[in-house]
């Protein structure tokens, strides 16, 4: 008994030494071996002369996906995964730009009707020509109340104020608005088109058994397992706007769920994977000191603030709500726990996005003035907060934390399950949330009406202000575009002064793939489109 | 434990008894020490325990760095003897530029006490109980069995992961999600014993020379399974700090930035591959923490298990 004790004890010692003397000299060794690459091009030649020139392109997502219905979530990774099934009536260029996919051309004759001409080549992957008909049941079921098998779908929200689509012939849909909205085209990319015949099969089991008009078509796997698509040979080439057109080159598509990082990123250093999304900005210097690896980086959409409930003191009063402005320093926080992989922003919207105000400059980090602007209001001794977050956000929480407790206000962090945190922010009952919004059409439509319009979904900071809200409703409706940006910029204005946010970054989404992954760019929408991306 | 039944207990007090006793534990007590010394097994757990036990003590105020002091420009940071690492943190800093070493021996705390008040209210709930439904039998027993098989039925982690889900996360709630199973233990054990002791001859003795039952469980029942309750106690304080350290790990026990060395480990796996120094210190800590206290536990059963003495 007491010699085995002794042999488990060396025994661990031995093994969590030789462990953490492996992983210490890691760097080094890698410069040291550059055959290492060299070895996995061998074996991957091998595989694809086994399938006749063929390939497999590996994809590791960081989360497991909800459903494979594409009207049934409210997921980027979901629909990163749905997009390469499915395609819509348009899409986006990697930079953002509208361009048509499934439909051919379209018209905005007025305000409140487009109209869509859809192309008469396109095929669902069962065979079947994809129709009018097809595109009319694919916005009903997500516009009318409980038209997806009795439950109402919860992408109804991006399609705003369209009421009807209409068929005007076989090649022509008319969508009918109850008001002018200008960013239709930019929302629909979040859209995708499926088959009426099928859905009328299968019902709800299209969750599992999707079958849509994209560039692959399922294989097997599961939402929590993995995906497995195939090329679909007769896809019409979409987007001739994104080049190259045409089937894609690469045969089979596999999705792994990867959630911890560390396995993502030895993945893609050991070659098993091709593309991985959500690189850590403390990953990037490993990852580029491998010579098979590239990481590439693309502007976010995902704006990051920091809520704060404008109906509980102290937050009622705006001197508090700026004095926090000035006390979190977003710059180091963006160059320390971002590594600078991000960007500070002065307001409530995207630097990079339409109807920025020209003039607005961050608060910047200016611990006297907040310590002032406290007192004034009367909070010279500071008071408790805390802040609510998720875990994947957490060590900016845990330095504004910090930062805020530098004058005086007692600051802690909770981490949350986002489903039980966002009940509660819907509710009020919360104090500081930080958190993000994805604002990928770059408009400013769906980021403050969602965020700062008066009960809007997305009001975590509860803030109600008429004038803001009259501001707001104005440019959903208003057409001219110069017009919309100057409501907007007065909108910023009033948000700037009021700061119902800590106004905090939008991050650099980073993504990495192997050397010999060609025709590939990060998305700002941050999918993942394969239809063009081959292997050299 | 023959000396007990030489004293006349009817005599007496129960201050006087155990005043008495005590006076034979302390015969007792160096005839242990003087075994314990010859079992290098237990020594060596038990010197490492007591300077994790100075640490706990003076922990806070021998650490070089406020083991909660962010600074976001010297996150990351290597041990001091890697490149790029300083003498100003000795294991190097995590991601938040907290100072890894303060952390461990301030984590020290966490575990330490959680075990010892995990183990001493389990014991105290355990044996109370156990010595009554072992002693009386009858409904109490029957409840109070049956419960314990039911809380013995589910799985350890899971159970307490599911109780930490439901009161919240917190160093209180921990030791009671701990203890509200971990008496169960000591019930099954005082009860086990209590049965086979009854119904002995020194009981059967005790109860002629007119003890009442309290008497009887307090002052000759209680010393008889005094050994057996130590040894275990000993033995599930490990488990219970790697109970602790596994639901910190999954970040249901003591929250980050507390430093508490399962929610390091956890916080470290995310920079595994640049920053290894975060997880494997902590988790080197628990290690020896765990080590040395079943290195301990395993000489106690040694030098005080009854069965295993008569066996010699």
């Amino acid at each position: 008994m007491k010699r085995s004790i002794w042999l488990l004890l060396v025994f661990s010692l031995v093994l969590v030494f030789s462990f953490s003397l492996a992983l210490g000299c890691q760097p080094a060794e890698e410069v040291e071996e550059p055959e290492d690459p060299e070895v996995d091009d061998e074996e991957e030649a091998e595989e694809e002369e086994a399938v006749d020139d063929e390939y497999t392109i590996v994809v590791g997502l960081s989360q497991t996906i909800l459903t494979l219905d594409p009207a049934n979530h409210r997921d980027r990774v979901t629909e990163t995964v749905i997009r390469n099934l499915y395609d819509g009536l348009v899409t986006r260029t990697p930079d953002g730009t509208v361009v048509p996919e499934i439909a051919e051309s379209w018209d905005n004759p007025e305000p409140t009707i487009w109209e869509f001409t859809i192309r008469d080549d396109v095929k669902f992957h069962d065979g079947s020509d994809l129709t009018v008909e097809d595109v009319k049941f694919t916005f009903d079921r997500v516009i009318q109340e409980e038209a997806m098998e009795g439950e109402t779908s919860p992408r109804k929200g991006l399609l705003g104020p369209l009421t009807d689509v209409e068929i005007i012939d076989d090649n022509t849909v008319r969508f009918i608005l109850e008001e002018p909205w200008p960013i239709l085209t930019a929302m629909l990319p979040h859209q995708q088109v499926v088959s009426q015949a099928h859905l009328e099969e299968v019902g709800s089991d299209i969750a599992t058994q999707p079958m849509g008009a994209g560039p692959f078509k399922f294989v097997e796997g599961s939402i929590d397992d993995r995906i497995v698509l195939e090329r679909f040979d007769d896809y019409y080439g979409g987007s001739p706007e994104i080049p190259p057109v045409g089937p894609a080159p690469a045969a089979r598509i596999i999705f792994e769920f990867m959630p911890e990082v560390s396995t993502r990123i030895a993945a893609i250093q050991a070659g098993d994977v091709h593309i991985v999304h959500n690189v850590p900005p403390d990953m990037v210097e490993t990852l580029e000191a491998d010579p098979g690896v590239e990481v590439k980086t693309v502007d976010g959409t995902r704006m990051h603030m920091f809520e704060m409930n404008v109906d509980r003191a102290p937050f009622d009063d705006a001197r508090v709500r700026q004095a926090i402005n000035y006390a979190i320093d977003i710059d180091t926080i963006v160059d320390t726990v971002l590594l600078g992989y991000g960007t500070t922003v002065a307001g409530p919207l995207l630097p990079h996005g339409f109807a920025l105000h020209p003039d607005l400059e961050p608060y910047g980090y200016d611990p006297d003035k907040a310590v002032e602007l406290l007192a004034d209001a009367g909070y010279e001794d500071g008071f408790e907060l805390v802040i609510d977050t998720e875990d994947v956000l957490k060590d900016v929480a845990y330095a504004a934390a910090s930062m805020l407790s530098d004058i005086g206000i007692e600051a802690s962090v909770r981490i949350w399950d986002w489903g039980v945190l966002r009940d509660q922010l819907i509710e009020g009952e919360r104090m500081m949330n930080f958190g993000n919004w994805g604002n990928s059409t770059l408009d400013p439509s769906d980021l403050l009406v969602p965020k700062l319009r008066s009960n809007d979904r997305g009001n975590y900071s509860q803030y109600a202000n008429p004038e803001l809200d009259e501001l707001l409703d104005a440019a959903e409706i208003a057409v001219d575009r110069d017009e919309r940006e100057e409501l907007y910029i007065k909108a910023q204005e009033i948000i700037y002064e009021d700061a119902p946010w800590v106004f905090g970054y939008v991050g650099l989404e980073i993504e990495a793939c192997r050397d010999d992954v060609v025709n590939w760019e990060p998305s700002t929408d941050s999918r993942i489109n394969l239809h063009r991306v081959g292997l050299e | 434990m023959s000396q007990v039944k030489s004293i006349s207990p009817e005599k007496m007090s129960l201050r006087d008894y155990y005043l008495t006793r005590l006076r034979l534990t302390g015969r007792n007590f160096r005839e242990f020490l003087s075994k314990l010394s010859r079992n290098p097994t237990a020594m060596i757990g038990l010197v490492i325990i007591l300077f994790f036990v100075f640490l706990t003590i003076a922990g806070p105020s021998i650490v070089p760095k406020d083991p909660m002091q962010i600074s976001l420009t010297e996150r990351l940071l290597p041990p001091f003897w890697m490149e790029g690492g300083s003498t100003e943190y000795i294991l190097g800093t995590d991601q938040l530029g907290m100072d890894l070493f303060s952390r461990i021996i301030v984590g020290t705390r966490i575990s330490l006490m959680i075990g010892v008040l995990t183990v001493s209210i389990s014991i105290v709930i355990g044996t109370i109980l156990g010595l009554l439904a072992g002693y009386y039998r009858g409904v109490l027993d029957n409840i109070l069995a049956r419960f314990a098989d039911l809380l013995l039925s589910f799985p350890w982690l899971i159970f307490a992961i599911f109780t930490m889900a439901v009161i919240g996360p917190g160093f209180y709630n921990l030791v009671f999600a701990l203890t509200f199973k971990g008496w169960v233990g000591f019930f099954r054990l005082v009860r086990g014993e209590v049965l086979s002791e009854k119904t002995k001859e020194y009981v059967d003795a005790a109860r002629a020379l007119g003890q009442n039952n309290f008497k009887i469980m307090a002052r000759e029942i209680m010393p008889n399974i005094l050994n057996s309750i130590i040894v275990l106690g000993t033995l599930r304080m490990g488990f219970m700090i790697i109970m602790e350290a596994s639901l910190s790990f999954l970040g249901l026990g003591i929250q980050y930035p507390e430093p508490a060395w399962g929610s390091m480990v956890n916080i470290g796996r995310d920079y595994m591959l640049s920053a290894w120094w975060i997880s494997t210190f902590s988790g080197i800590a628990i290690l020896v923490m765990v080590l040395s206290i079943n290195m301990l536990g395993e000489g106690l059963r040694d030098i005080l298990d009854p069965r295993l003495r008569r066996i010699e």
